[in-house]
């Protein structure tokens, strides 16, 4: 660490670090034939390879096992709750995708549902149906980020490449119907940007068709491999009360054993019509949470094909939608299952254009909280691991 | 080619010291060495790349040459280009020294591997310890260049790295007393002449501890801790930038290189192939690249140990099988 | 609160101090309590098999803060969450911490204090979260104001009569 780190470091410590300051200064005056042993602190972050954007820890580690974590947040913040009370319901749309910015799909589609909810919007049937398989698409595809993301943090780094080739074929996808390969703005308040093109539902199937047939690949490369199993059986175990205490949403949650998902707990949008499982696993390890994702994945294309096979000719804006919504003041909450948990928006109205409080509610803040409490005593490599199991975005932790 | 007495009546003739004369030999081989290993460098860097390139769904290099193959040329100019970064707070001369050192330990390896029939810098008696002591030297390169750098990932990078490195030093060692004793040699060119069967053969279980002990040895990745980009950042070689890296990327190489031809020496019939003498370096060439290939498949295929992990496979699987390796053979040859 | 609640539609559950548990349009089942009740409420709810802690969102108002906390229940056979309002004075913002009984309304309640600025009674570690530590003022208060902020690029009038086509 260079010295200018070095003088940076006590900024954001509590006194224990003042402490251990003492302690050096005591070291020093000792003896020179006495041999003492001292934890040595390292500061991750804020950028470092595998912190899944700009988050900064400082720990305390015992050779190599970690016995401290001082998590420090909020390089990313940018206080979209503010800018929301600052711009009209609309225009606070494109951020939404500037939260999540791997499944920013569901993003909108929370936001753009609180704000139906409050002014009393009914989304065309058709709307409801491409935002599910654009959404399901998009949890897909984030649930596979995820696992190969692990894969890279163990040190394999093919399958993450692996993965680039599917997400470029579904983000052509979502170009077509959304214009943007990055942050979609695809859904708007009152139904959704724009139609599928001719042929793009066949995109989709054949698009689904090659994902299935690659998923098997996948699993052989990563949940196949020995070593990669060594390095994820029984390692960051969670019990399920541990999870509720800790506040975990999601897959995580879901991994240790509480069968909490809101799309079956509070089914939101056409998601009743959808037949489709929860998969739930009660080992809470590193193991478990990422194979849960797997298998979410695969219940996510189940519900794109459903929904493609039931989707509806007709509008896909609503009637009078004004361009300037105000809705009639009152509090509205409307949440969705996102691919990282439980994803809110609390929204205050005082009957005018813009919003009088927005809040976000996102699954990777609790998440986080919770990773940073459960690390102590591991391996340090067992931690970077376990950081990617709970795969917070930080766009979202930071807002 | 010249014989010694020729030699050694010019320099009579045209008095010039003997002394000289060696000095003036020796620097010549060690330049040839070095040309070799740097074209070896260079085509082991775009092998790797195109290989991983290959493996992940990519082109690798296309631009700079056919095929990119160039690429190398303009990595040297940048390294050499870029900018000398010195941490404030490293140690001067270890900081200095350290990529120094790995690159002369990797170098010195190579001068008693054979690259074909008499085509080989120094034929030591005993060079199977020289070339198994002699790279072993690098571990205090890692530790310097951790050491020096005063970075806490370098320095934890490098603790491990010499852990590792040292644990696999023995079963490594181990598993080629086998040979040793089926070959009744240690001079590395009689071991390839006693090769009428591949020794690959007969001593599969040596071949595969001493394979993966190679594998961590190079630290390379299914052992690559030192490095650990997703944990360590850059282990040891964290604050070296600019032409320092670039030396401690050669000597990567190089070692690699070298370790694929101490293997296709030792077990896959070194020079030995169909056709004239004359082919014997293509045949090694071709055996050294397939390991190297190998080693490369592994790389961008494999997950990393856990230190700990690592540790228990290096001393509590690898050193057994390595020691019933010796029991077996010796058991074999005695009956 | 016993466990056996039941919470349907239209029937109105009483806390004990008086509370009623009322279903509010756009928001659900919602619990409105006195600053001074919130740790006996939340302990209540807790009890009541509400395990999961979501969300704190504090709302500005020109002479209080409201805080609305967001718990749900993974236990219940009927799986659904509640709100928790409760008022406090702008002039003395200060409440009750609830880490001890929702150990996960940790962060929450840190950035409640980093953005409005309301002093949690108990909390361990009460820092700011995402800011700096030398940070002035509190951003998500409507009076806070920075030379940096942009305020909405338009002067948004509502006009009902431009409808979207």
């Amino acid at each position: 660490m260079s010295k200018l780190e070095e003088q940076k470091l006590p900024d954001k410590l509590p006194d224990s670090l003042l402490e251990r300051e003492f302690e050096i200064e005591e070291l020093k005056s000792r003896p020179e034939d006495t041999i003492v042993s001292q934890e040595l602190t390292i500061n991750i972050g804020p950028h470092h390879p595998s912190t899944h954007g700009v988050f900064r820890a400082i720990m305390d580690m015992d050779g190599e096992i970690i016995t401290r974590i001082e998590p420090v947040i909020g390089h990313l913040h940018r206080c979209f709750e503010k800018i929301a009370e600052n711009r009209s319901y609309a225009q606070f749309m494109p951020f939404t995708d500037r939260m999540d910015y791997t499944s920013a799909m569901l993003n909108g589609w929370a936001y753009a549902m609180a704000v139906e909810k409050l002014a009393g919007i009914q989304v065309p049937e058709r709307a409801e149906y491409l935002r599910v398989i654009a959404g399901e698409l998009n949890r897909a595809i984030s649930h596979l980020m995820t696992y190969t993301f692990s894969g890279l943090e163990a040190g394999a780094v093919t399958p993450f490449f692996w993965w680039f080739e599917e997400r470029d074929k579904l983000l052509d996808l979502f170009e077509e119907i959304a214009g943007a390969r990055m942050t979609f703005n695809y859904a708007r308040i009152g139904g959704v940007s724009g139609d599928a093109p001719d042929g793009w539902f066949d995109r989709v199937r054949d698009f689904i068709k090659t994902l299935r047939s690659n998923l098997d690949e996948y699993y052989k490369l990563l949940f196949g491999n020995y070593i990669f199993k060594k390095r994820m059986k029984g390692i960051g175990v969670i019990s399920a009360e541990e999870a509720i205490r800790l506040g975990i949403t999601g897959p995580c949650l879901r991994a240790s054993g509480v069968n909490y998902d809101v799309r079956k707990a509070d089914p939101y949008s056409i998601y009743p019509r959808f037949d489709f499982e929860v998969p739930i696993s009660y080992k809470g390890d590193n193991y478990d949470r990422m194979y849960m994702r797997f298998l979410e994945l695969q219940q996510s294309l189940r519900i794109v094909e459903q929904a493609l096979d039931q989707i509806p000719d007709g509008p896909i804006m609503a009637e009078g939608v004004p361009r300037l919504v105000c809705p009639p003041p009152g509090e509205v909450y409307a949440h969705v299952e996102s691919s990282r948990g439980a994803l809110g928006y609390y929204i205050v109205s005082d009957g005018s254009p813009k919003p009088y409080r927005v809040k976000i509610q996102a699954p990777s803040f609790g998440n986080l909280q919770a990773f940073t409490s459960m690390v102590v005593n591991n391996y340090f490599a067992d931690v970077i691991m376990i950081f990617g199991t709970f795969d917070p975005c930080f766009g979202e932790v930071d807002r | 080619m010249l014989s010694s007495a020729e030699l050694l009546n010019f320099a009579n003739s045209h008095g010039i010291p003997l002394w000289a004369m060696d000095a003036f030999i020796a620097a010549l081989i060690a330049l040839g060495l070095f040309a070799a290993m740097g074209l070896g460098f260079m085509v082991q860097v775009y092998m790797e790349r195109k290989v991983s390139a290959g493996l992940q769904l990519r082109y690798g290099p296309i631009y700079v040459g056919p095929k990119g193959s160039l690429q190398l040329v303009a990595d040297a100019l940048k390294f050499i280009t870029k900018e000398d970064v010195f941490p404030s707070s490293a140690e001067p001369w270890i900081f200095r020294l350290a990529p120094v050192v790995m690159f002369a330990a990797a170098f010195l390896g190579l001068l008693v591997l054979p690259f074909g029939p008499g085509l080989v810098a120094k034929d030591l008696n005993v060079g199977l310890i020289y070339v198994l002591a002699i790279p072993s030297i690098g571990v205090a390169g890692v530790i310097m260049a951790g050491f020096g750098s005063k970075n806490r990932y370098a320095i934890l990078g490098s603790l491990r790295a010499a852990a590792q490195m040292i644990s696999y030093e023995v079963p490594r060692s181990l598993s080629l007393i086998g040979i040793i004793m089926i070959a009744g040699t240690m001079r590395l060119s009689s071991i390839v002449d006693g090769q009428g069967i591949w020794y690959i053969f007969l001593q599969p279980l040596g071949f595969l501890v001493f394979f993966v002990a190679t594998m961590a040895e190079l630290n390379r990745t299914p052992f690559d801790l030192a490095e650990s980009e997703s944990e360590y950042v850059n282990g040891y070689h964290t604050e070296y930038s600019g032409m320092r890296f670039g030396f401690f990327f050669f000597a990567e190489y190089m070692s690699l290189f070298a370790a694929a031809l101490l293997t296709a020496v030792l077990f896959l019939g070194g020079w030995h192939g169909p056709g004239p003498v004359i082919l014997a370096p293509v045949w090694l060439l071709i055996k050294v690249f397939g390991v190297i290939y190998v080693l490369m498949w592994v790389r961008w295929t494999f997950p990393r140990f856990r230190i700990d992990q690592v540790m228990d496979l290096g001393w509590k699987v690898l050193l057994p099988m390595a020691l019933v390796n010796i029991l077996v053979t010796g058991i074999i040859m005695s009956v | 609160m016993s466990d056996d609640i039941n919470l349907d539609e239209g029937q109105n559950e009483e806390m004990p101090g008086g509370v009623k548990i009322i279903r509010e349009e756009g928001l659900g089942y919602t619990l409105t309590v006195k600053r001074e009740d919130l740790l006996k409420a939340a302990a209540g709810l807790k009890e009541a098999g509400f395990d999961l802690f979501k969300f704190i969102s504090g709302v500005d108002y020109p002479d209080r803060i409201k805080l609305v906390y967001r718990v749900f229940s993974t236990k219940r056979q009927n799986r659904f969450g509640i709100f928790m309002k409760t008022e406090v004075p702008k002039s003395d913002p200060i409440i009750d911490s609830l880490v001890h009984i929702w150990p996960a309304a940790n962060w929450h309640e840190r950035e409640t204090y980093d953005l409005y600025g309301m002093e949690f009674k108990g909390h361990p570690n009460l820092r700011r979260i995402f800011m700096p530590d030398d940070w002035v003022g509190h951003p998500l208060r409507k009076d806070y104001s920075d030379d940096r902020m942009i305020v909405g690029p338009f002067n948004l009038v509502a006009d009902s009569s431009k409808k979207e086509s």
